[in-house]
């Protein structure tokens, strides 16, 4: 019997007591292949007990049948992290019984189950019920919580218009022109943005390739993209960055066999890189070392007038 | 006039698991006229453009580019420019494109595909087989182009006359068969041109003014009278 694909967006939150085991937790979620990490938010909460009755008041049992279960949470840190994910191959099942019953995702709960054996607190060596991480049973929870967390249009960010390019969803703001040019350009003559502090100050800043975090891992100097990551991941960098994800593009990378292309915009008279620092740091770092060409084929995004 | 061709072929061996046939295609493939167009209907438009921009990366030479327009939700065209000169486009459908004089069903498309034939090409280096509608989607497709700009486009009428050559050769099982996908798939457009209110109003208005004048000009008992004899005429 073949099982129709289905797809729909879920999400993860990371407790404050599994704050500890963020990586590794984020890692696990997307070792699953059939799981895409779309956007990673660190969130502090003012007074978590609102968080969890918001996370929960779309549960299917009444907020106090739930006051047990989510009384550990209380005395928890405020810091939580929000993982969004597009869910490739949904396994949609029934579970708990009367008036409770509802669908779930079984790859969902398989994946949450897993997390929680390894990193829920122990006692006398046995895991706790103290959960270090939720995770959401259908997307009216995720398009709530995006809601919850100050975006807007809920799911929709996540729908990308022009799916042949792979456009990523926090690129839909630049409102992109029906016509996309594709052609060579130079890598050593393109730009990038980067976070950066200043005076206290957070803000982007627009640098020659080269001296970006990326480019200087690729380069050898990992302890710079390290600490990047660190300062700016969750708040500032949305997406899903790590060391390990790094070193694997870097060893099995290859442009030309992928139908991805790296996003740029014009910026005076060059181009901005708008998706793919990562990949167009490795092909620079390539062409230093005379491994590759100075010219790769780029997609260039028009704003609409 | 540049020499740079792209490898019909080349691409096509790539994309032959895809869901796809290239319509009135013509009998030089992969051979094309510089600013050609080549007509494709696809079933999964997206996957479809996404492994054909993939290749072209690969094809692309230094000077040249694509150009990916949307035209439609799912009918883009992707441009290979060749310095600076349109060399082919890729005129590629996910749904059925749309004709003002003959309504064709959502499933003609995918009925299409499904139904293709393939054939084997063979050009220098490279062969591979290419997938292109059965002849009887073949004829209904070109009658539909022929239908649609024959009054804008008079070179359209190759398409009738094409169609005119090949429905002689068919057998008679496959005339029928020609006729039933025809009936089945397509239609007539409903008209809907409007009728403007003023029309009513202006054509009552001077049959009421018409009738007023006679009464006043021979009395109702009069006009009357010669309505009831020309009645019972």
């Amino acid at each position: 019997m073949v099982r129709l694909k289905k797809n729909r967006f879920d999400y993860f939150l990371i407790w404050g007591h599994g704050q500890g085991y963020k990586d590794e937790i984020i890692e696990l979620i997307n070792k699953d292949e059939n799981i895409d990490i779309l956007r990673i938010q660190d969130y502090k909460a003012q007074n978590i007990r609102k968080l969890v009755k918001a996370i929960y008041s779309y549960d299917y049992a009444p907020f106090h049948h739930l006051k047990n279960k989510t009384k550990y949470l209380m005395s928890t840190n405020k810091k939580v992290t929000f993982i969004f994910v597009r869910n490739n191959f949904v396994n949609e099942i029934f579970k708990g019984i009367g008036s409770y019953m509802h669908i779930e995702c079984n790859r969902i709960v398989k994946i949450k189950k897993n997390i929680r054996d390894l990193y829920n607190p122990k006692k006398d060596g046995i895991s706790t019920e103290d959960h270090v991480i939720h995770a959401s049973d259908n997307e009216e929870q995720v398009n709530y919580i995006l809601n919850y967390l100050g975006v807007n249009q809920g799911i929709d960010i996540f729908r990308s218009t022009i799916n042949y390019l792979n456009i990523p969803y926090h690129l839909k703001k630049i409102d992109v022109d029906n016509i996309t040019v594709i052609k060579h350009v130079k890598i050593s003559d393109l730009f990038a943005n980067i976070i950066q502090e200043e005076n206290g100050v957070v803000s982007t800043k627009i640098v020659p390739l080269h001296k970006t975090p990326q480019y200087d891992f690729v380069s050898g100097n990992v302890n710079a993209y390290k600490s990047y990551l660190n300062k700016y991941q969750g708040e500032y960098l949305k997406d899903y960055y790590s060391i390990k994800k790094f070193k694997t593009l870097l060893n099995t990378f290859n442009y030309y066999d992928s139908t991805d292309f790296i996003l740029v915009e014009s910026y005076m008279s060059s181009y901005k890189i708008l998706d793919g620092v990562h990949r167009a740091s490795i092909l620079l770092h390539k062409y230093c070392e005379r491994t590759s060409t100075d010219s790769i084929p780029v997609a260039i995004l028009n704003k609409k007038k | 006039m540049n020499e740079k061709r792209l490898e019909l072929l080349k691409i096509f061996k790539e994309i032959f698991k895809m869901d796809y046939v290239i319509v009135k295609h013509n009998e030089n493939f992969p051979n094309y006229e510089q600013k050609s167009d080549l007509d494709i209907f696809v079933k999964d438009i997206d996957e479809f453009v996404k492994k054909l921009l993939a290749i072209l990366k690969l094809e692309l030479g230094i000077n040249d580019s694509l150009r990916v327009s949307n035209k439609d939700i799912k009918h883009i065209h992707i441009d290979y420019i060749c310095e600076g000169d349109l060399d082919l486009r890729f005129d590629i459908y996910g749904q059925n494109p749309w004709y003002e004089k003959l309504n064709i069903k959502l499933s003609f498309l995918s009925g299409v595909i499904d139904r293709s034939e393939q054939i084997l090409i063979k050009n220098g280096k490279f062969k591979t087989a290419i997938k292109i509608p059965d002849k009887i989607d073949d004829l209904i497709i070109r009658y539909a182009e022929y239908l649609e700009y024959y009054e804008a486009r008079p070179d359209k009428l190759k398409h009738l006359n094409y169609v005119y050559e090949k429905l002689e050769l068919l057998e008679k099982v496959e005339k029928k068969e020609f006729f039933r996908r025809l009936h089945l798939y397509t239609d007539l457009p409903k008209s809907t041109e409007k009728i403007k209110s003023s029309y009513f109003f202006n054509k009552y208005f001077s049959t009421i003014k018409f009738y007023y004048y006679r009464i006043k000009q021979m009395g109702v008992s009069k006009l009357m009278s010669k309505i009831y004899h020309k009645l019972i005429k």
